[in-house]
This record gives structure tokens, sequence and C-alpha cells, in this order.
């Protein structure tokens, strides 16, 4: 009797919590990523990213965001350096890394640059992150060719959020972190690489449920993808 | 006898209720228990209707939220055509051609917003697709109609004919959005309408299909500017050569890849350039796709993503290894004019010159990885759609002139001459002069022949390279 009485116990209180347990740890999240949002830029959080990389204290993407990967690598650094163990750039640890943190005028032009980038990036992986390096720079590019084409929107988040158009975006996968190929990937498709030449389409033969996409004409196949104009 | 039967009996008494105050006691347990149970089981159910309610009115919140955010940009969809609308029919009825220029201006604006709000409505592509690029191509036409008012031309008969057409599409596309908000009117919810769903299993909207191509007749604008169809198809004029087999071209890579561990032959790219694809396992073992043309079997792309690790070459020599890769593919007297250090990639713009005129409009890509000291990316791709013999005059103006035409707080670091691309589908020589003003380095181009300034670029320094603007 005691014995079931502490299942029912158990079973009760995980059900009673687990749908507010849920919105809890999602709240921390993003508590977490506003929170340092507000004290560097994404290029500067990049920068830090770069540096502590290549020195070997981070091991993560440099994606931009603070997250806790970051805090870690920098508190790793500050130890390392005789600095305050706070996992905070702040000046003097901005001093040590050789950056400064103030903006000079053309900060808010690059920064802006860098969130499509990480926009792209985030997007590529999502849709794109078991398929071979070109096929990610191609999925990349076709978002890109939406932008110079007339019958999409006109900026690189008009086309990626355009309701129902990735359903990496519908299902929010693209909340995902993206990885270091990712990042590349996006990088050489906003350097001018496309593998498409101009494709607007692309869909998996295997999974594809809308019957007019068939009809476009096909360019290319990459891994799983077929692109089509 | 009475007193020890009544002891007795009262003894039997206490034995029996031992035994009873026993089973109550089992029993209140039991009870206990139960009701414990019952309590929590009580409590749990309270508690997860509780949160299931939370959470339904959380969900019924949400597409409420959603709901109306559409109902906003269907709002300022319609208002957009409605203006538009109003701009296109006073248009028809003026000739000041500065009132011309204003409205169309306007009428490029309202198009634009017209676009953004079609495009964040919860619609397939399939049936959005023509009035987005309706309203996208009307934005660049009236912004290109609007220019040339301000060159001092005035808007001929066939101009004044295809703004009546776009006006008349107009007005039918705006009868149609405002059938539509009349339902709206009614209670009618957009995500209702998103979530139809059509014979094929597309999430379409019935009610919204009506932007297709069906009911508005779609004009012709033809102009040189943005979403011109025009840019779109411009026709490719570098690839000149005979068809050759898949392989004869990749003997042609493997000239190039002499130490590739492997080179597979992997498909075709039957697009605006027709390929041959390889993969290709570099001496580094970095994996490249490789897309070679089919007229010619010349390189046309190639994709990489490169080493992440510690460099082994500098940036001097990874540009000798970028020039030499675009003069083994036949671009002569490269240049470097621009490079970015990404990590351990390192990207050249490398353009071609002709009688030392630099060609922009020829430019090719190299990516060198750092670290394997290896072309992990090529791409030649403008090179291909522009490249065609040029006989090339330098014009009257000379370097000098031109350096003396920037505006007197400058001094001018680098002047040359340059064939430049301008608006869309013209090239001009140019005279190129790059110049300083304590803070930003600038770029100024002088038409060689008119001595005009054609464009300025400001150089923005970022964390990796130079990005021009």
């Amino acid at each position: 009797m005691n014995k079931k009485i502490i299942v029912l116990l158990c079973l009760a209180f995980a059900l009673t919590f687990s749908i507010t347990g849920i919105k809890l740890t999602q709240n921390n999240f993003e508590g977490g990523r506003f929170e340092v949002a507000h004290s560097l830029t994404t290029s500067q959080i990049k920068t830090v990213q770069t540096k502590l990389k290549r020195w070997g204290y981070y091991t993560g993407s440099v994606d931009g965001i603070f997250g806790s990967k970051t805090r870690e690598a920098v508190k790793y650094f500050q130890r390392k350096n005789g600095l305050a163990v706070d996992g905070i750039v702040g000046p003097n640890t901005a001093r040590a890394l050789g950056m400064s943190l103030t903006s000079s005028s053309s900060s808010s032009s690059s920064s802006q640059s860098s969130s499509d980038l990480y926009l792209l990036a985030k997007c590529v992986y999502a849709e794109a992150r078991g398929e071979p390096y070109e096929g990610q720079v191609a999925v990349a590019a076709v978002i890109l060719n939406r932008v110079e084409s007339a019958s999409f929107p006109n900026t690189i988040s008009g086309v990626i959020y355009q309701p129902g158009a990735f359903t990496a975006v519908s299902d929010g996968q693209i909340n995902l972190s993206p990885n270091d190929t990712a990042y590349k990937a996006a990088q050489d498709a906003l350097n001018g690489w496309d593998p498409t030449y101009g494709c607007l389409y692309y869909y998996n033969p295997a999974t594809a449920t809308s019957s007019w996409i068939w009809s476009r004409q096909t360019v290319v196949t990459i891994g799983k993808h077929v692109f089509a104009l | 006898m009475l007193e020890e039967n009544k002891q007795n009996s009262s003894q039997s008494m206490l034995a029996s209720d031992n035994k009873t105050s026993k089973t109550i006691k089992k029993k209140n347990r039991a009870i206990t228990a139960l009701s414990i149970t019952t309590a929590l089981l009580a409590l749990s159910t309270t508690g997860l209707a509780i949160g299931l309610g939370i959470s339904e009115k959380n969900s019924s919140n949400y597409q409420n939220k959603l709901e109306n955010v559409y109902q906003s940009n269907f709002y300022s969809l319609l208002d957009s055509v409605n203006n538009l609308d109003n701009k296109l029919s006073k248009l028809n009825n003026s000739s000041s051609s500065s009132y011309q220029r204003k409205l169309l201006l306007e009428a490029s604006s309202n198009a634009s917003e017209a676009e953004i709000s079609i495009a964040s409505l919860p619609l397939s592509q399939n049936d959005i697709q023509d009035t987005v690029k309706m309203v996208n191509q009307i934005s660049g036409y009236t912004t290109t109609l609007a220019d040339k008012l301000a060159q001092g031309q005035s808007l001929t008969d066939d101009d004044m004919q295809t703004l009546e057409k776009v006006s008349q599409s107009v007005s039918a596309l705006k009868i149609q959005l405002n059938e539509f908000a009349r339902k709206l009117d009614k209670g009618y919810q957009i995500l209702d309408a998103s979530m139809d769903i059509d014979a094929d299993g597309n999430r379409f909207s019935t009610s919204f299909s009506s932007l297709k191509n069906n009911d508005v007749e779609y004009p012709t604008m033809i102009y040189d500017g943005p979403f011109s169809d025009s840019v779109v198809n411009s026709n490719i004029k570098g690839v000149t050569k005979e068809k050759v087999s898949k392989e004869k071209a990749q003997e042609h890579l493997e000239s190039h890849f002499k130490s590739a561990s492997s080179i597979e032959y992997v498909g075709t790219t039957e697009g605006r350039f027709q390929t041959y694809n390889y993969r290709v396992t570099n001496s580094s073992e970095e994996k490249l796709y490789v897309q070679s043309l089919q007229q010619g079997g010349d390189i046309l792309t190639i994709s990489g993503a490169g080493e992440l690790g510690q460099a082994s070459i500098d940036d001097a020599e990874a540009k000798n290894i970028a020039l030499e890769f675009a003069k083994l593919n036949g671009i002569e007297n490269g240049q470097v004019v621009w490079s970015d250090t990404i990590e351990n990639d390192i990207y050249f713009n490398i353009a071609p010159t002709q009688n030392s005129i630099i060609l922009y409009p020829d430019l090719v890509k190299v990516k060198v990885n750092l670290v394997s000291g290896t072309v992990v990316g090529y791409d030649a791709t403008a090179y291909f759609t522009n490249h065609t013999d040029r006989s090339l005059s330098k014009g009257s103006l000379t370097l000098e002139e031109g350096e003396s035409k920037v505006p007197e707080r400058f001094t001018a670091s680098l002047t040359r001459f340059a064939l430049v691309p301008l608006d869309y589908n013209r090239e001009v020589v140019c005279v190129e002069v790059q110049a300083e003003d304590g803070e930003s380095t600038f770029y100024f181009y002088y038409n060689a022949t008119s001595g005009n300034l054609e464009n300025v670029l400001k150089v923005i320094e970022t964390d990796n390279g130079n990005l021009l603007l």
C-alpha cells in the first residue's frame, strides 16, 4: 500500500509539474540570451569568440551569441590571465583580449551584415545539416537567389520567415545554433558562390509533398536535394 | 457467579475487542490510504486540468495574437494597394513632369510596402508569386521612370500605355482584396483560411488564390532596373567553346589537381550554366565539389569548406597561390582587387586587366585555406557571364585630370583605369581614384569619356577585411 502511494505521489507530481516545468526551462534560456545581448554587439561577441578559439580557450562555433560555452571560455581566459573571473567582457578583459569595446561609426553596418550571416547560417544548419558542404552552400544560395528574385521578398529575413517557405522554420529547428560548416557555407554564398546557378527551389524527392514543385525545371541534384528553377 | 460471569464476559469482550480493534485499525489505515490516494488523484487531476486549461488558454492566446498579426498585415496590404491604385490613376491624368516624378516615387514605395505585406501572409508561394513579382516590378519600373524624369527626359507614349495597363491590374487586385476584407469583417479568420487543404495536400487559401494570375492580367514592364526580366534573363557572353565529353573535362580537371587522391564524376548541372560535376579529394584530403563547363571543360565553380587549425602559410603566400590558380584558368594579368580573411580561409577577388584597364565585370573569386595552403573555392561565374573580346579605349580623361576632380578634402592614394559595370547592363571605362579624407577611404569613378562622376564607393573596415558600400 505504501509503495503504491509513493508511486501515485510521484505520478501526480510529475503530471502536475510537467507542463509548467517545460515553460520554466524555456524562460531561463531566453533570459540568459537577453542579458548579454545588451552589453556586446554580435560582431564584438564574434571577435571575442574568434580570439578565444584561436588561443585554445573556446571550442564552440563563432556564432556571435554569448552562450554558456562562451562565458566559460571567457572565465577560463580570465583565470589564466590573472583577471577578475566573472565571465563578463569588461574593459580589462577586452584590453587583455586586444580589442576595444568602443564601437566605431562603421560597426553598425558591419554588424548588420553579420546578423544576416548568422540568420543565413541558422537556416542552412536547420535545413541541410546532414548534407555535403556544397549542398549547404546551395541552400544558402537559393535563399539569396530568392532575395534577388522579383517573385520573392527582398530581404534575407523576409525570405527565411516567409510563412510556410521552409519546414525548418515552421517547426522551430531554425533556432538551433549553427555549426562551423553551416557558417562557412553561408559565408561562401554571401561571397557569391552558387553551385545551382540561380535556382529558387529545392526539395527532397523522398519527402516532398506539394505536387507543383515537381513541375519546376530541375537543375542539379546535390546530396538528397533536387535544386530547381 | 453473575459477577464472575460478567467479568468473564467482559474479559471475552475485551478479547474480542482486541480482535476487532485490529481489524478496525487495518480498515482505518486502508481508508486513510484510500482517501490520501483519492485526494492526491483529485489534486493531480485538478492540477492537470488547470495546467491544460492554462495551456489551452495560452494556445488560444497565441492563436489570437497570430491572427491579429496576419490581419494587420492584410490591412496594410490593402492600404498599400489602395494607395498604389490612387497614385497610378493620378499619373495617367497628369502632365507636369515634377508631379509625375513625385507620384512615381510614391507609387514605388507603396508597391514595395505591398510586397512586404503579401509575403508575411500565410499563403503558398505558388499562389502569391505572380502578385509579388508584379508589385516588385512595379516598384522597379516606377523608380526607373522617376530616374528618367530626374535626368530631364519625359515619359513616352509607350511608358504611359504601360502605366495604364499596370494601373488596370492594380485596380483588379484592389477589388479582390476588398472582397476578402469584407469576409474578414464578418468574422472570417486568415488562420482558418491558411489551414484549408487542397486535393494535393497543399496548404493554401482558396479565398486567397484570387491572387493567382487567373483573374489579374500582368502587364510586361520593359526596363533596365531592379527585378526586370531583361536583367534576370541576361545572356551568357563568355561561354563560347565547343561542347566536350565528361572524360575530356575530367582530364582537364586532373591537370589542375595533379596530386588529388580521387576524382569522381557525380552528375551534371542543367541550368543557366551546363556543367559536369565532380567530387575531388585533394592532396590534403579536403573534399571539393567541382563544376566544369560542358562547353570547353573550364572550371566554373569549386565549393569546399577548408580545414580548421593552425595556419601553415601567410597571406602573401596565399595571394600567390590564388593568382597562380587564376592564371592557370585563363585569367590574364590578374590583379587582386579585394581580399577578406575569415577564420582559416582567405578570399581573393581577382580581376583580369587589358591595356592596363582593370576589368571589374570579369572578376573571379579564389578561396585559399591557410591551414592546408590549397585552393578550396573558386567562382568564375561572373567571368563567364561577362567576358568577351572588348575593344577598350581609355577615352579623353587622363589619370591626372581624374585625380584633380576629387573633392578638395580628399588625398588621392591610387589612380588607375577600370572598366566598371553600371546600372545592370552597361559597362563604362572610368578613372578610378582611391582617396582618403583622414577618416575613411572612398573610391571615385569618373567616366573616362565624359568626365562625369559615375559612382562613389565607401570602404567600411570590418574585423576581417574591407567591405565596399
